[in-house]
């Protein structure tokens, strides 16, 4: 990473761990609020990460993350109310098993492509979302789902504070995780799968091997997600879980910026907080989504950190005399 | 016997209207190669506006479905030029224009939504919805007037498709575009034409359902979803196999509805989507193109 | 000794017969040109021989080994390296990310020692790198490293493509019609390249249009037309044979050569 974005990204973490310490005393009534909205960004952010993988760096679409991430908090959940597993082993287990779950998906959906793929993925979520409330009732608590006990910490039941931390460092670990993704050998060849299949194919990358990869870890970070989610809350529900959300996810990614790891974070940022700062208009939610996402495919198509990186490097380009150089031999 | 042979006819009747969502799907599909997200909320217009002029405006039924297709169409056609062709004309990626329309449709639907508050309303219904007995056979009237009203459509369609100049010119617009417009075909025309037609079509599927079900701002989703599946069962592009996977879908819906539980019902169907897919992921008439 | 040998390779595609019982060698060390006119199934040989296309009978023998029924990535594994008439590179990547991309077939670390970030992958990160700069370096392209591939000139990037295709050190470079869509200074600059790429000794198999390049650097040439195989020969030779002649210009062209 280049000096300057490596300060950058060093400060926004520094903010990021030490400004919920600090509200205590700056802003004491709303601390608890902010450190709400935070944790819940970060639950959303490892989501958005996911799907970043599997859209922006491999360029397949998954319509249905909704699924996967209920599967995780949903396996979290049960583990913890019928097999008495403490969370911090219910936890790596529901990724795990959230992952053996999405091998199982897509043994049917990974041979299609394109609008397909996304039928098929979001035919999936929905379907997830209406069995957890129509089936199984008994176990899986239909409408009003399952609720978990609380998590002791040192003695001490935890605070939201703990649950920020947490889940903080979690965020980081699958941030980290994804760069060094793409910054490697799997990861460029994913890249070559989004950029242009069969040229990636001549290059020697198996196509079949990498989508489903990314299609594992996608789930696998939603899973995640979805069981941090389900201590944090207290409890999993459908409502959490709708395929609503598997949209939202998308929108973060693509007004963020599709193809950016910093745009899926970003984009997540932004379009987490504004319902917040909109209060009054929170119904409204879906249409302001609607509304943004549209002006941004249409003005915006990059994303916002795609287009920032546009009119920065515009600077940098439009100097090129030598691209003149080879024509002229 | 007689409440399977019952549940089918009434499976025929809801998969009617599946197919004619999917049949509009299809036909902006085949004009833009991009699927329109945003059908199921004509079908929403229709039900909509039909519930609102029979509460308030008390027309004669002739003229309120004159008003409400015209409306559609003027609303389809809007929505054409606000939407669909400026993300079309600027080469935004296929399936960012799809995700598009989904937004699109989320706009309307949220507007629509504001101004009647999300109420839910009520249509009375134009034929009766008791059962009655037609030979041996047990049918409802107004699910038989989807039935009907369906292939009278579908054989409209194939009409101007076939044998109408203006059909021709459309049904090559849908094979090769750019060729059409080096032929002196004006494809916008022809794109607005096509989302016109979905409009119109869509408006009557929802003054049909409107009497079948709840009638509120968000009922396009569902239908389109339906819709959708039905039109990817049958091999998208291909209109008439869409009208055939609704009455798929219609018939699923209702059995499973009918025999196990409603919750069950539109999980069955995208367990048969997920099912379809994995074995022929172009349809069940479908053609690999490529 | 023949690197790659091409047995009665058959493809039709529906009622056309694509190629018919085609049989050819490429030896090592040397640059063979595949000419014929438009439709004489030159990139159909190539599609085959990458895997991209399965044939309907014959086989493809690269050292040894029959490689017909491989997929195209396990044939990219053995050391085959290609580029394509249209520019397939990839546009959403800078030229040095583009070259990096191109390094796959050295690299084996595999997805998790990627994200655990091993040694191993750390060293093959690298590695990589560097063989993607000393590949710029080679072809002069180092000024454009973090250019990103669309805003470069048409030969410019069909220059990227190729040193794509040679980063990864091939036993056998396949190259479709390279000089397509290129200006006669750009087509200067590739024959340059393709010279270089003669003296390091890469067995390459081109298919090309222009007569000026085939005759200046082929050391053998092999001429299909409709599908089938009329002659081969030493540039010289096939110029002037007859049949090659008619199948390009026509039978009064032929017969006034004779």
């Amino acid at each position: 990473m280049e000096k300057k974005r490596f300060w950058i990204v060093l400060v926004i973490a520094i903010l990021v761990v030490i400004i919920p310490i600090l509200g205590k005393y700056l802003f004491p009534g709303l601390n608890k609020y902010i450190l709400h909205v935070g944790t819940f960004m970060c639950i959303m952010t490892i989501l958005s990460v996911g799907l970043h993988i599997f859209f922006g760096i491999c360029g397949q679409i998954n319509f249905g993350c909704n699924g996967f991430y209920a599967c995780g908090g949903y396996i979290a959940a049960l583990l913890m109310i019928n097999l008495n597993l403490h969370y911090y082993i219910a936890l790596p287990l529901a990724v795990i098993g959230t992952g053996i779950i999405t091998v199982f998906v897509g043994l049917a959906v990974l041979r299609l492509r394109h609008w397909v793929l996304a039928l098929g993925t979001a035919a999936f979520g929905f379907a997830v979302f209406i069995t957890l409330r129509t089936v199984g009732v008994g176990f899986l608590g239909g409408d009003d789902g399952l609720f978990t006990s609380k998590l002791m910490v040192f003695g001490k039941k935890a605070s939201p504070s703990f649950y920020y931390y947490f889940i903080l460092a979690w965020t980081f670990i699958s941030i980290l995780g994804a760069y060094i993704l793409e910054n490697s050998r799997a990861g460029r060849a994913m890249k070559s799968i989004r950029a242009d299949e069969i040229a990636a194919q001549v290059t020697g990358i198996n196509i079949d091997h990498y989508v489903r990869m990314a299609f594992l870890i996608s789930g696998m970070y939603a899973g995640l997600a979805g069981a941090l989610y389900a201590q944090w809350n207290r409890g999993v529900s459908p409502d959490s879980f709708t395929p609503d959300i598997a949209m939202f996810v998308l929108v973060y990614v693509v007004v963020g910026g599709l193809g950016k790891l910093s745009g899926a974070i970003i984009g997540t940022f932004i379009l987490v907080l504004l319902p917040e700062l909109l209060i009054p208009l929170k119904e409204y939610e879906l249409l302001i989504y609607a509304v943004i996402f549209f002006l941004v495919i249409r003005f915006m198509s990059k994303g916002i950190v795609g287009t920032v990186q546009d009119l920065l490097s515009r600077r940098r380009l439009v100097g090129m005399e030598a691209a003149d150089q080879y024509s002229q031999g | 016997m007689e409440k399977a042979l019952l549940l089918t006819f009434i499976g025929f009747g809801l998969g009617s209207i599946f197919g004619l969502v999917g049949l509009i799907l299809v036909i902006t599909f085949n004009a833009t190669k991009v699927i329109n997200l945003a059908v199921g909320e004509f079908v929403m217009i229709g039900a909509l506006v039909s519930a609102i002029l029979v509460k308030s405006a008390h027309l004669p039924l002739g003229w309120s479905i004159l008003i409400i297709i015209a409306g559609a169409v003027v609303i389809g056609i809007f929505l054409n030029w606000f939407l669909v062709t400026p993300l079309l004309d600027r080469n935004v990626a296929g399936i960012m224009i799809i995700i598009g329309t989904y937004a699109g449709a989320l706009i309307v639907s949220g507007s629509a939504g504001a101004l009647t508050d999300f109420a839910f309303m009520g249509t009375p219904p134009i034929l009766p919805l008791t059962s009655i007995k037609l030979w041996i056979f047990p049918i409802v009237p107004q699910y038989g007037l989807c039935i009907l009203v369906t292939i009278g459509v579908v054989v409209a369609y194939w009409y101007f498709l076939n044998r109408t100049h203006v059909g021709w010119a459309f049904k090559a617009t849908s094979i090769n575009r750019d060729m059409c417009r080096l032929l002196g075909i004006s494809t916008s025309r022809m794109i607005a034409m096509a989302f016109a037609m979905s409009a119109g079509i869509g408006a009557i599927a929802g003054l049909l359902i409107g009497p079948m079900s709840s009638v509120n701002a968000s009922m396009g989703f569902p239908v389109m979803v339906n819709g959708f599946i039905a039109s990817v069962l049958g091999g998208m592009g291909n209109p008439y196999a869409a009208v055939v996977g609704g009455w798929v879908v219609g018939i699923l819906h209702v059995i499973i509805a009918g025999y196990f539980a409603p919750g069950y019902a539109q999980l069955a169907v995208f367990l048969l989507l997920i099912g379809i897919l994995y074995v022929r992921p172009y349809g069940l008439f479908g053609v690999h193109e490529d | 000794m023949k690197l790659l040998q091409v047995e009665n390779i058959s493809k039709s595609f529906g009622g056309l017969q694509a190629l018919q019982s085609v049989n050819m060698d490429v030896e090592e060390g040397l640059i063979t040109a595949l000419i014929g006119p438009n439709g004489a199934g030159k990139t159909t040989l190539l599609n085959v021989i990458n895997g991209l296309l399965d044939p309907d009978s014959g086989s493809i023998i690269m050292e040894g080994e029959d490689i017909t029924d491989l997929p195209p990535h396990e044939v990219a594994m053995r050391r085959i390296a290609r580029t394509f008439q249209i520019l397939r590179g990839y546009q959403q990547q800078t030229v040095v990310e583009n070259l990096m991309a191109g390094r796959h077939v050295n690299t084996r670390s595999g997805i998790l020692a990627c994200l655990c970030s091993l040694p191993l992958a750390r060293a093959e990160n690298k590695a990589t790198e560097k063989a993607a700069l000393e590949a710029l370096d080679t072809f002069g392209l180092t000024p454009y490293a973090d250019v990103p591939l669309p805003v470069l000139p048409h030969g410019t990037q069909r220059l990227v493509e190729i040193t794509r295709a040679l980063v990864s050190n091939p036993k056998l470079l396949l190259l479709d019609e390279p000089t397509s869509g290129l200006n006669p200074r750009e087509s200067d600059v590739l024959l340059k390249a393709l010279k270089s790429i003669k003296q390091k000794g890469v067995t390459t198999l081109l298919i090309e249009h222009n007569m000026r390049l085939v005759m200046d650097i082929a050391d053998h040439v092999t001429v299909l037309n409709f599908g089938v195989k009329i002659t081969e020969g030493t540039p010289d030779e096939i110029s002037k044979n007859p049949a090659v002649i008619e199948a390009y210009l026509g039978r009064k062209f032929s017969a006034a050569a004779s």
